[in-house]
């Protein structure tokens, strides 16, 4: 795709300081060399002069093809022609007879002349070529290792602003100009990132409507196009084939951009595009997924909410309308059902809505820890009086060591967080097995163990059964928000200790809670108690 | 025993107060009531109710002002009715003179159970000596307590704090009030101790210490002498 007709030698934005300098001719640029050449010439002639005889004409000659090779070089074919043309005058005056006078005796010479001149445009040829090609060679290395940096310090960005300044620093440095990234921001181009002189240098209202323009035809504009011609800088939409997603504008040193450098702009444009492209896809997908994400939540919260409201609410509306409409139909036995179960249905909701509210405190971020000193035989003491309505129908075994520390925590809190747990033994083991709560003190913290006789969980949903609204698949039509456990791990977490739960051996599931002990703070219940009391 | 005790009750939930107007004439008392705080100062000090029944959640002043004003001219006793955790308020109302609390949902027989508590510390009859609670016996004249019949030592501590919830029994005691009445201080330490010595009380009168019936936590408040 790239074409060179017009690459000229020092034109390269490796070497930026010379670009763009199409328009100089040769003779004032390789004024050395012409001037190296001729002196040879003149060396030559007065070598001959000096040693003609002993060397002879012909070898005399051979000599003067050495500022010709030279020329032709350094110096391509038209230069080359005339060193060619000079020296072919020196020889023929100085050296071919009759001396001194450009007249040739013997016509033989002629062929000198002519294989002189043929050498000055073989070689001059050649060497124009090999040229062209050394330079061809040179500016696909450039424009590759420019596109290769590009490439390697995008790659790892993930950060829209880092990547606008990487591209911005990275054009600015290899081409040497002054450079903007604009990015779309709602309905109009923003400057995402410029280099340091950018703004002072460009920004006026015809580059600012140049790059608008550039962004919505996806072409290229200001300086040196047919659309803005009279702005400053050099607009290229950054693109893809799917959607022009900003512009890039250049500020050129000198006048305008040579096709090559506009190529190497686009092609480090190109990079750029996929860049941006890459990040906006990462961060669409993202908040995909987080919508996604608070979608299944929002639902799942309905659903669970709407279940476990309904279902008392049911029972209360059934048994209160049975009260109210048919009174008579009923004898006190009959009646006194119907009563427990409103109460029953009552403290459910009372649960439910308990749950929802501590679910909503630990989302919100804005649990505050009332902490205070605690015995944690007091706090299991009390969730067993609060839930006994509940835990009737099977044995509770308490195991707790004497003159166990006392812990600083949210005593309502850890209240909750038993209660949840006692809970969830009640529901997914049978009545009149065996809920053991046990504790054990470590060295720097409390062991809390609740263990049913349940059939435990699979072994995937021993970390999972902690997730927010997480449900159990097994065990039929056991009903719960699927909140309980998530409260649980964010109070204990809240209090700087962990929870989990796995299978016992002997079937069942055990959950596990720790809670630290501050050794520093805390008062052994043996060490200073005689000592107080007298 | 105080049939036609005046109960004010001070709540801006209609409903409440209809729940609470039925279950308290059942049981013989005289119902008043306030839809907000202004309300419940005025008839407070006009109609000279034996309770007031208190919620924290008015929409004019709040539970603990009102609280605080009736106390500058009144002794009467008031029962505070809160939601779960406002333990702090709770605490409050209670240092501002208060006397009990019931949190929100409450059973009307838990509400029966403060009234008739308060109502009998209004009596002003707790210098009876002798206290028997369930298996507890206690003598307060001769420092001697008794758990089923058998002698139980209490270290000196361990004593003046069974003596005060004794001398309170069925009210709430607040950790504050404990404190200081015993320690003269509510420092960090003071209160690690309280925690300490309510454990070894109830080592020594409680049948099962892990699941107490007599000396009963009020979670972030303090405790309550159960009367069976």
């Amino acid at each position: 795709m790239t074409d060179y007709w017009a690459y000229d030698v020092e034109a390269d934005f490796e070497t930026s300081e010379e670009k763009t300098d199409h328009k100089i001719p040769w003779w004032e640029k390789k004024t050395w060399s012409v001037v190296f050449s001729l002196i040879m010439v003149v060396l030559v002639t007065m070598l001959g002069k000096r040693y003609g005889d002993y060397l002879g004409v012909t070898n005399m000659g051979m000599l003067y093809l050495l500022p010709v090779v030279f020329a032709s070089a350094r110096l391509g074919v038209t230069p080359s022609a005339i060193i060619a043309l000079v020296s072919v005058v020196s020889f023929d005056i100085f050296f071919v007879p009759p001396v001194f006078r450009l007249t040739v005796n013997d016509v033989r010479y002629l062929i000198t002349f002519a294989v002189f001149m043929v050498v000055a445009f073989t070689t001059g040829n050649i060497a124009d070529h090999l040229r062209f090609r050394m330079r061809e060679a040179l500016h696909r290395e450039t424009r590759t290792r420019a596109l290769y940096h590009l490439a390697r310090g995008l790659s790892a960005v993930t950060d829209m602003d880092l990547l606008a300044r990487k591209v911005v620093d990275h054009v600015s440095q290899t081409t040497a100009t002054e450079v903007a990234l604009y990015l779309p921001e709602t309905d109009s181009l923003k400057i995402a990132a410029a280099s340091r002189a950018f703004s002072d240098l460009v920004l006026g209202p015809t580059d600012l409507a140049a790059a608008e323009w550039a962004f919505k035809n996806s072409q290229h504009s200001g300086v040196g196009t047919d659309a803005f011609p009279g702005a400053k800088g050099f607009y290229l939409p950054v693109q893809t084939e799917a959607r022009t997603l900003g512009v890039l504008g250049v500020k050129p040193t000198r006048q305008l951009f040579s096709p090559e450098q506009t190529d190497l702009l686009e092609a480090l444009t190109g990079l750029a595009a996929l860049a941006i492209l890459r990040l906006q896809l990462a961060a669409e997908a993202q908040a995909i997924k987080a919508l996604e994400e608070s979608e299944r939540l929002r639902s799942a919260l309905f659903n669970s909410i709407s279940h476990e409201m309904k279902t008392p609410l049911a029972s209360i509306l059934g048994a209160v309308s049975s009260l109210v409409d048919d009174e008579d139909l009923y004898n006190e036995e009959q009646k006194s059902t119907l009563l427990t179960s409103i109460k029953q249905g009552a403290l459910r909701m009372n649960r439910v809505v308990g749950n929802l509210l501590d679910m909503a405190r630990l989302e919100s971020g804005y649990i505050r820890l009332h902490t205070d000193w605690c015995d944690i035989q007091d706090i299991i003491g009390v969730t067993l009086r609060e839930n006994r309505d509940i835990l009737h129908e099977h044995r509770i075994k308490v195991s707790i060591p004497d003159n166990i520390s006392l812990i600083k925590v949210d005593y309502a809190l850890i209240e909750q967080v038993l209660t949840n747990l006692l809970h969830n033994a009640v529901k997914y083991s049978p009545g009149g097995s065996e809920i053991e709560l046990s504790v054990q003190e470590a060295t720097s913290e409390l062991n809390v163990s609740i263990a049913d006789q349940g059939p435990g969980v699979d072994a995937s949903d021993e970390e999972r059964i902690f997730d927010k609204f997480y449900r159990l698949q097994s065990p039929g039509n056991i009903s719960g928000t699927g909140l309980g456990l998530s409260i649980c791990r964010g109070i204990i977490e809240a209090h700087r200790g962990s929870i989990w739960a796995k299978n016992r051996p002997g079937g069942g599931l055990l959950v596990n809670f720790t809670l630290p002990v501050d050794n520093d703070m805390a008062i052994g219940f043996g060490d200073h108690y005689q000592g107080v009391d007298n | 025993m105080t049939m036609g005790a005046k109960i004010l009750v001070i709540d801006d939930e209609v409903e409440i107060r209809r729940l609470l107007k039925v279950g308290l004439t059942a049981h013989g008392y005289d119902f008043i009531e306030a839809a907000n705080g202004k309300d419940g100062i005025v008839q407070a000090a006009t109609l000279r109710p034996d309770i007031v029944v208190l919620d924290m959640g008015l929409p004019d002043l709040e539970g603990l002002s009102v609280v605080s004003e009736i106390r500058e001219w009144s002794q009467v006793p008031i029962i505070i009715l809160s939601v779960r955790g406002q333990e702090q308020d709770k605490v409050k109302a209670l240092d501002l003179g208060a006397d009990d609390y019931l949190t929100k949902p409450f059973s009307m027989s838990e509400l029966m159970a403060r009234i008739r508590v308060a109502l009998r510390h209004q009596g002003n009859i707790k210098d009876e000596p002798v206290i028997q609670i369930g298996e507890l016996f206690a003598d307060l004249s001769r420092r001697q307590v008794k758990m089923t019949g058998n002698e139980v030592h209490l270290t000196p501590i361990e004593y003046d704090l069974l003596k005060i919830l004794l001398t309170n029994a069925g009210k709430v005691v607040t950790h504050g009030y404990l404190l200081t009445s015993i320690w003269g201080g509510d420092s960090q330490e003071y209160s690690q101790y309280l925690r300490i010595y309510i454990s070894h009380l109830r080592k020594k009168i409680e049948l099962d210490p892990n699941q107490p019936r007599i000396i009963l936590t009020e979670p972030g408040v303090g405790y309550r002498l159960a009367v069976v």
